[in-house]
């Protein structure tokens, strides 16, 4: 009826929620929570309404609240292209401005998110958090990065100089 | 006055009258515009006998000569592919586009002049309206391409000379593909914006085909005569036909034998919270020079750079010029083959200064004396590598020019 279609709701802004690992119901919009290819696909296997809420046993509350409010800020962004050349082009490390306040946070909350991303699929998010911890690697020295991640040094010197001999390349510009 | 309508004879006694004749030894060596390499082969590559009676000539005068190239690294045919270039020009009365053309293969000759068979470019000048261009060639089309730029009445807009093995690599380096398709007329302008000369940073007086790129180990040459010198030997090789890489490619080293498990970590560190996949993801990302730094900082990351998987994208990533390697048939034949290996063997043959350190005293990559014949083989790499980051920078310039962003060629600003 057309009294009721003017009600409805949009879908995309239709609610769902989410149960994380540590048992905690999280209300979303479904389009923010759809930037998860795994909800995404989810949400159509269930053919629902979307009422029940959905298990996320990897991700617990914490790690989930921030994974939302990265999809919520990028609920418009194109689909990822499937980029099937780019391996052999040189991969940029740019981070948008954004995300890369978003990602400034400890170092416990930024593995985490990596992983969420990746349990969750949402690649462009698994890509920010990759680039984020090679940008923390870069022009470093074996110490320094250490150091950065708080890494105890447990090459003998034969090790480590076995590793240099393996990688004798490694001067070449 | 367009150089392309002086025909040759006119354009010789117009420059002896110059008085430049002698200046230059009656010959103005051009370069190309895309690697900064000459077009002669000839005479780069002296006999045995030439060298030592050179070599004693020069002793007796108490000087030193290296000037040629190592017969024992290079023969006549890996210098051949220097002599056979291409016309990159534009013709006010091409028919499409901005009339900008690419000629068929043709050769450098003496003062500056080149020729070239004409092709099949809709915009090469046709014989009715530049009859000077093809007076007396047989029906190859000639042109000027050096010209001395203080010269006021003389257009510098001279088509540019570039190597046909180095075309071939830039259409690979812009489309990705062998024959991938180059707008000639975004490239025309976008190699104009680099002219040397007047109006430009560049020192030369003269337009020698050479461009104000960084042509890399062979930068100092474009700027002077050339000459072909110990040490230049990958530099100056077929940079496309490179004769010992399908011998290595058909027997690549195997890796080898899963040790049994590396040594669990014995402080666990970060990085192994992650599955390998993502730490490959992390390891792509970074720079090669902090590929080793990293593999030392954790035994996490060394552990994960024993996946050969990791080594074989990095060659891709790092190294694109060995191309061979991407086209390699995935039926899963190359499996079991040590990437790690490849990798730093073609990184070590992909940069000379690696390769100056194991050429001084005779001493190559390989300690292995049955390979150094093949290591010999492929020192070519080295010369690739260069041509291709020569690419790279026009690349660069050519996607401004694609965009509405480039520059103007600075002889349009006149």
């Amino acid at each position: 009826m057309a009294a009721a279609s003017t009600s409805a709701v949009d879908p995309a802004k239709k609610m769902i929620m989410l149960t994380t690992s540590d048992n905690i119901d999280i209300k979303v919009e479904r389009e923010v929570a759809e930037r998860s290819i795994l909800i995404k696909n989810l949400l159509e296997d269930l053919g629902s309404e979307g009422d029940e809420p959905i298990p996320i046993p990897n991700v617990n509350e914490a790690v989930m609240k921030k994974v939302l409010e990265w999809c919520e800020q990028h609920r418009k962004d194109p689909p990822a292209t499937q980029d099937d050349d780019s391996d052999s082009r040189k991969k940029s490390t740019d981070i948008d401005e954004w995300d890369q306040k978003f990602m400034q946070v400890d170092q416990e909350m930024l593995f985490e998110i990596i992983l969420a991303a990746n349990y969750l699929d949402i690649k462009a998010l698994l890509d920010v958090g990759c680039k984020t911890v090679a940008n923390m690697i870069k022009g470093k020295s074996p110490d320094e990065i250490r150091k950065t991640f708080n890494i105890q040094n447990d090459f003998t010197p034969e090790e480590e100089d076995q590793i240099r001999r393996e990688n004798e390349w490694a001067e070449d510009r | 006055m367009n150089t392309s309508n002086l025909n040759r004879s006119h354009w010789l006694s117009a420059l002896t009258t110059r008085g430049h004749f002698s200046a230059y030894m009656g010959s103005w060596d051009f370069y190309c515009a895309l690697c900064g390499a000459g077009f002669a082969a000839s005479g780069a590559l002296p006999s045995p006998e030439e060298v030592e009676s050179m070599r004693r000539a020069m002793e007796e005068a108490g000087e030193v000569s290296d000037e040629y190239l190592h017969a024992d690294l290079v023969t006549e045919e890996d210098i051949q592919w220097l002599e056979d270039l291409r016309l990159l020009g534009r013709n006010d009365h091409g028919r499409i586009g901005k009339g900008c053309y690419i000629t068929g293969i043709g050769g450098a000759e003496d003062y500056g002049w080149a020729s070239a068979d004409p092709g099949d470019h809709p915009n090469i000048p046709t014989p009715e309206w530049a009859t000077e261009n093809y007076h007396g060639l047989g029906g190859k089309f000639g042109t000027s391409v050096y010209w001395e730029l203080s010269s006021p009445d003389i257009s510098t807009e001279m088509p540019l000379p570039i190597h046909d093995r180095c075309f071939q690599m830039l259409r690979r380096v812009i489309s990705g593909t062998e024959n991938g398709e180059i707008d000639l007329d975004a490239l025309y302008d976008a190699m104009g914006t680099m002219r040397g000369g007047h109006g430009g940073p560049c020192k030369l007086m003269f337009n020698n085909g050479s461009l104000r790129l960084d042509y890399y180990e062979l930068a100092e040459h474009s700027l002077e005569q050339f000459w072909s010198t110990v040490g230049c030997e990958p530099f100056l090789m077929n940079p496309f036909d490179i004769s010992g890489l399908s011998d290595y490619i058909s027997q690549l080293p195997k890796s080898p034998a899963k040790t049994a498990g590396s040594p669990t970590p014995t402080s666990p560190d970060i990085f192994s919270r992650l599955p390998l996949e993502l730490l490959v993801e992390i390891f792509m990302y970074l720079p090669k020079s902090s590929l080793l730094p990293f593999l030392l900082s954790s035994r996490t990351a060394h552990g994960a750079s024993r996946s050969q998987w990791i080594w074989k994208k990095r060659l891709q990533l790092d190294m694109p010029w060995v191309w061979e390697f991407r086209e390699l048939k995935r039926d899963g034949e190359f499996d079991e083959v040590d990437w790690h290996a490849v990798y730093g063997k073609m990184s070590v043959l992909s940069f000379r200064k690696v390769w100056e350190k194991k050429w001084k005293g005779n001493r190559w990559y390989s300690e292995d004396g049955e390979n150094d014949a093949l290591n010999r083989r492929l020192i070519g790499i080295a010369g690739r590598r260069r041509i291709w980051n020569c690419c790279e920078e026009v690349l660069e310039l050519y996607r401004k020019q694609l965009a509405g962003e480039g520059e103007t060629p600075w002889w349009k600003r006149y």
